[in-house]
């Protein structure tokens, strides 16, 4: 059964929503990964930021 | 509490339970009670995999460690939403496309039966006895503090959970959490608010946080690399990043939550909300905490705050030494206060050298206050050395029985039960399904039909309840319960990820190889554990490093299946 790699070379749900949308599934979702990604560094140093500021 | 409190206490946790009963009564077969048929929306899969997560031992202990130890604990999830991408990413849409109802099933079908059963063995030990933590914390701290009877609260809370997860089964799950999340939600944001509100008129935020920052109350991060700190950036984002991704990853009380989605969209947009939302609310929790420990700087604190504890060992020869120890810090607490008020007044007038004058004294008082708390510790385990010295679990809830209003003390202890019951309500959901298919249909009856499982399911998810009621009434309060649940699952968790990770990702490791790279790799991190004094986050990369390298050196020695070498 399916390692990664096979799962993304074979038909899935991700493909058939690319297929249904017209929209590239992966990138469209990478650019969430990466917006959740830019938050949470945006938050550490806002964190960082506070204990800076009160020390 | 008054009446009103106990009135909004039962009223709001009964009525969550019963709705959940009547809403899913109609259960039709295994994919209903298992995956609620799959009609779950974002929102409820996002709330329901954070109330699966937050137990009430969030809610207790966390604002304790605010108050003792500042902020310092929230870097343990910042390896939470790398590891929630990946599983949004990888994991998610493999379970989807192959239709499991558990994790393990996954393994079964990559691998062989024995790597399932290790996997979903593995999973049954430190998750049946991690319900059994989450049903006993809540219970031991209220019942304490209420004088209610331990035994009769951990039945209450455990017969309540069982009911509604039995009847209605994951979906039922979902549903309530997303209105226990609710309250939970509501009533934190209340403490947090009364809080600041209750303060004197002197101390703003802004001052509270100065007093918070200069007594070293805000180290959310801290960037020095060292093994043995516990909380550091870089063990938070390591160690935090294996434990979350084994977590969210491979623990069906979590892959269960996100299975329920109508959609792989929206099961990953319900995970991708905790990424975003999950070290905020933590950061906040840990914040009142840090507001508590200021607010008890101008009011009188407990010298320990399990004070039906301290009362009850204030006895005989040790009530002297005991009224010697709080005079000492009633005083040394008075004049803190002074010095801090001395602080702000400098701060805000702009005069640095009278601000770094009261500073000095004001930590001077502060180490002093500590050496008091910690002689009383001492002296509490010098009438029984079987006391639990701790405390740190008591602040919150002694907070909110002493400063909050009517009404709103009933709400925050249902917050407490709610917390409680969304998380066992999972727990049991899992061991339930994890024992009725990876081992009843899978090993046992494996022409067992739709009804005959649910039935079975039913009576293992009660059975199950039954185990972690057991262990509740049985079990002694560790230290730090909220640790105690990361350090067991830090334990296991490394070697089951490493597990399903070979299993994604090194197409040539068989079933054999994997397994016994497992067990000893289990064997090893259980030495390392005992030998080692190490932050516990790092094992869960020992342990996913070791049985990946492990499976890996066995696969290249070990002869192949006659299969893949064709």
């Amino acid at each position: 059964m399916p390692t990664f790699s096979e799962h993304q070379a074979e038909p899935n749900e991700h493909r058939e929503e690319e297929a249904r949308t017209g929209l590239s599934g992966f990138a469209t979702w990478r650019a969430v990964y990466v917006g959740v990604m830019v938050v949470f560094v945006v938050t550490v140093v806002a964190m960082w930021g506070v204990k800076v500021y009160y020390a | 509490m008054t009446t009103i409190d106990y009135v909004v206490l039962f009223g709001t946790i009964l009525s969550i339970a019963v709705y959940g009963v009547l809403a899913t009564r109609k259960v039709g077969g295994l994919d209903t009670y298992m995956k609620g048929d799959q009609r779950i929306g974002w929102g409820t899969i996002g709330l329901s995999v954070m109330a699966t997560q937050a137990s009430a031992i969030t809610f207790l202990s966390t604002p304790g460690q605010g108050f003792q130890s500042g902020l310092g604990f929230v870097q343990n999830y910042f390896g939470l939403p790398l590891a929630l991408i990946i599983v949004a990413g990888v994991f998610l849409p493999i379970y989807r496309r192959l239709k499991v109802y558990t994790a393990y099933e996954y393994l079964g079908k990559r691998f062989d039966g024995k790597t399932r059963l290790l996997g979903a063995a593995l999973f049954l030990l430190q998750r049946g006895l991690a319900a059994g933590i989450t049903i006993y914390a809540p219970a031991i701290i209220v019942s304490s503090v209420l004088n209610w009877p331990l035994g009769i609260t951990v039945l209450g809370t455990g017969v309540l959970v069982v009911a509604y997860t039995v009847s209605g089964g994951s979906e039922a799950v979902s549903l309530t959490q997303r209105y226990q999340m609710a309250v939970i939600l509501i009533g934190m944001g209340l403490a947090f608010v009364i809080v600041l509100l209750k303060m004197p008129d002197h101390v703003s935020p802004d001052g509270a946080l100065a007093v918070a920052g200069a007594m070293g109350k805000l180290n959310a991060v801290e960037w020095k690399f060292d093994i043995n700190e516990r909380y550091t950036v870089w063990s938070g984002i390591f160690g935090g990043l294996f434990l979350s991704l084994s977590y969210f990853g491979t623990d069906q009380s979590q892959v269960q939550r996100y299975l329920t989605g109508r959609s792989l969209r929206e099961s990953r947009m319900g995970l991708m909300f905790n990424a975003v939302l999950k070290i905020p609310m933590q950061f906040f929790i840990l914040l009142l905490g840090v507001f508590v420990f200021v607010f008890y700087q101008f009011e009188k604190q407990p010298v320990f705050f399990n004070e039906a504890s301290w009362d009850a060992h204030k006895t005989g020869e040790h009530a002297v030494v005991f009224d010697e120890i709080e005079s000492r810090f009633d005083a040394v607490q008075e004049d803190k206060s002074i010095a801090i008020g001395e602080f702000l007044s400098a701060r805000d007038a702009g005069d640095t050298t009278a601000e770094a004058t009261a500073r000095a004294a004001m930590l001077a008082l502060q180490a002093d206050s500590e050496g008091i708390r910690t002689e009383a510790q001492a002296a509490l385990l010098a009438t029984d050395a079987e006391v639990k010295a701790s405390d740190a679990d008591y602040v919150f809830i002694t907070f909110i029985l002493n400063y909050l209003p009517t009404g709103l003390v009933g709400l925050l202890i249902a917050v407490i039960f709610c917390a409680a019951l969304s998380s066992t309500a999972s727990e049991l959901n899992a061991l339930g399904s994890t024992t009725t298919v990876d081992f009843y249909r899978h090993v046992f009856k494996p022409d067992a039909d739709d009804t005959h499982s649910v039935t079975a399911s039913k009576w293992f998810t009660a059975m199950w309840g039954a185990v972690a009621i057991g262990f509740a009434l049985f079990a002694n309060l560790v230290e730090n319960l909220i640790e105690a649940v990361n350090i067991l699952g830090s334990i296991f968790y490394g070697v089951v990820l490493g597990v399903f990770l070979v299993a994604f990702f090194v197409k040539w490791v068989h079933g054999t190889a994997v397994f016994w790279a497992a067990l000893i790799a289990q064997t090893l991190v259980i030495v390392l554990f005992f030998q080692l004094e190490i932050s516990y986050l790092w094992y869960n990369f020992i342990g996913c490093g070791l049985t990946m390298g492990m499976a890996l050196i066995l696969q290249t020695v070990m002869p192949r299946p006659a299969v893949a070498r064709s």
